[in-house]
């Protein structure tokens, strides 16, 4: 490290801090007290080096205390590699997606999407809710196990469920049938 | 030309030594004026749209078009999502640069939009967020607007743990407005949603009024000169802080937090803080020190600091001294206002006697510095809370609280 000194005010300059912030981190612990010459207080390239990193690290939104417990128990290249790690991570919005996939891991029926794969998923809300209700829903699809899927054509399905298969199963397929024919017949038309 | 300021007033500045004070400050963030050729930010928007089953006829045709509406005033430089919810959560359209074709494709989609079932308001809202924040470009004007009719009763539900998630979400740069329609939703958790996550909360009592507040919100975002402002207090040991008005607020140490998120040019935000200072030890006086910060229209910082004494003296003196009458009667209506709104929330439990009881209770200690028309008012709700509210004047009612205790009604 160079022996460059600064007083206070220089320090605070130059790492971009206001001198009150830097008292601060030394009254909380981030820093430590500074060496005396004569009436005043000097602080070396050390302290510029401390404070950028711990700005880095309030960057990446831990806490005051969380901080001083990583500057007290990790190494200079533990906590380089930590914020890189971070910075890395941080486009634009990168950080709010890392943090509602978090949640969404957490709390998978916190979202279902949809679509085919996560209506296997489906909340056990949806789940117990009578068939008449789910229907009631334009395109609401609960449960996969308890559904029959038809394809009529490409891109064009029936869904049906098992208790409305087994009363309506031959109407249901004449109706899949109908339909396919009605395509078959559309297409040739054009 | 306004410049970005902060200022910080006193009722007082006089503590007494003997025995601990109330003194009552005001914070006052003033935004820039907007620069001269004004080009609003570019906006990167998601429109989180509820079509559960109670929102089919009439609710669901109005915020259809108040996207489409939304839609038409958004330029090529802007980005828009839209995200339609009822159990499941449904991408109408992922965020693209609002150019005319992409208008006239998102415009036939949610055209299209039929109502569904239940209210995965969780689901929806974060679907919204994720758009948002995979568009989100430096310099860009992000917003997710969430618009429900209903309770949210599949997904999250629990109002703190969601005001938790929209905090976390502003601090990564994407904050939430909430929109409630009809009679059937929440108004504590949308306005706890909207707190938490940096926007603002409407209540719209009749489905045409949707245009109209989405033009609002739209207006607003785009006369923004100030983003993500910020006012930080450091006060003595031994000082006890309440911020009024609901405003996220975080502690660390000696140090308070407020979030003001984006300010609007003209917008002047004034905050009240309640104060109560120790005896005095051997110091004459005690200093509270304040910053406001944000970033200004072209990304600048904006910032400034600014100090206030205040002196201890006996506590006669303390008693006989003048207090800033102007700053009292604001503070007055801000504090009913935050403890009308909290009574509010004990009637809708059931708990009448206790929300009257408290309601009455803040009248009586602000009624020095309330208007008789303010103060006839009050007392009104106090005697209807007591026999019970029905829910469109509980909704009426926890609105002008809103506005009222955030200043919003300037």
């Amino acid at each position: 490290m160079s022996s460059r000194q600064y007083l206070i005010g220089e320090l605070a300059a130059r790492a971009g801090v206001s001198v009150r912030t830097i008292r601060y981190y030394i009254s909380e612990g981030l820093l430590p007290p500074p060496q005396t010459r004569g009436r005043y207080s000097v602080y070396d390239e050390d302290y510029l080096q401390r404070i950028r990193l711990i700005r880095r690290l309030k960057d990446a939104y831990l806490p005051i205390k969380e901080i001083r417990y990583m500057l007290e128990t990790r190494t200079e290249e533990e906590l380089e590699d930590f914020v890189q790690h971070y910075e890395s991570k941080l486009g634009p919005g990168g950080d709010a997606l890392a943090y509602i996939s978090g949640v969404l891991e957490r709390r998978p029926d916190a979202q279902s999407r949809d679509g085919l794969a996560s209506r296997s998923r489906a909340s056990a809300a949806v789940r117990s809710q009578p068939v008449d209700n789910a229907r009631a829903g334009s395109d609401v699809m609960p449960d996969g196990a308890g559904w029959r899927r038809f394809v009529i054509a490409d891109g064009l399905e029936l869904h049906v469920s098992e208790p409305v298969l087994a009363q309506f199963g031959r109407a249901v397929r004449q109706l899949v049938r109908d339909g396919q024919e009605m395509l078959r017949r559309g297409g040739q038309a054009r | 030309m306004t410049e970005f300021a902060f200022e910080m007033h006193v009722d007082s500045e006089l503590i007494a030594r003997e025995v601990p004070s109330q003194r009552v400050l005001e914070l006052v963030v003033t935004p820039p004026s907007a620069v001269a050729a004004h080009q609003r930010p570019a906006l990167n928007l998601g429109l989180v749209i509820d079509r559960s089953g109670s929102m089919s006829g009439d609710k669901l045709e109005y915020v259809k078009r108040a996207a489409i509406h939304v839609l038409e005033v958004m330029q090529e430089q802007d980005r828009v999502a839209v995200v339609a919810y009822d159990t499941e959560v449904t991408p109408v359209s992922p965020s693209v640069a609002v150019t005319p074709a992409a208008k006239a494709e998102i415009k036939a989609k949610i055209e299209a939009m039929r109502s569904g079932n239940m209210t995965n308001l969780s689901g929806g809202w974060l679907a919204g967020c994720q758009e948002v924040a995979a568009a989100a470009v430096e310099g860009h004007l992000n917003r997710v607007l969430l618009l429900t009719d209903g309770l949210a009763n599949v997904g999250i539900t629990d109002l703190e743990e969601l005001g938790v998630h929209a905090g976390q979400l502003l601090l990564r740069g994407v904050p939430t407005s909430t929109f409630g329609v009809g009679r059937d939703f929440d108004e504590h958790l949308l306005e706890h949603m909207a707190n938490q996550g940096g926007g603002r909360y409407y209540y719209i009592e009749h489905p045409q009024q949707i245009p109209g507040i989405f033009e609002e919100e739209f207006r607003e975002l785009a006369a923004v000169t100030a983003r993500n402002v910020q006012v930080t207090l450091g006060v003595p040991t031994g000082v006890s802080v309440e911020v009024l008005g609901s405003w996220r607020t975080e502690q660390d140490d000696r140090h308070w937090h407020l979030w003001l998120s984006d300010l609007a040019a003209n917008q002047r935000r004034q905050v009240y803080v309640k104060l109560l200072t120790p005896p005095a030890g051997d110091q004459p006086q005690l200093t509270v020190s304040g910053v406001a910060s944000g970033k200004g229209e072209g990304g600048e910082p904006l910032r400034v600091e600014t100090l206030l004494n205040l002196r201890y003296a006996p506590e006669t003196e303390v008693q006989a001294a003048p207090l800033r009458m102007d700053l009292m009667e604001r503070f007055g209506l801000v504090e009913v206002a935050t403890r009308a709104a909290e009574a509010l929330k004990l009637e809708r439990k059931g708990e009448r006697e206790q929300a009257s009881a408290m309601l009455s209770m803040s009248l009586a200690s602000s009624a020095p510095y309330l208007s008789a028309a303010i103060h006839e008012e009050y007392s009104g709700l106090v005697e209807r809370m007591r026999r019970g509210l029905d829910e469109e004047s509980r909704k009426t009612s926890h609105q002008r609280q809103y506005t009222t205790k955030q200043r919003r009604d300037q």
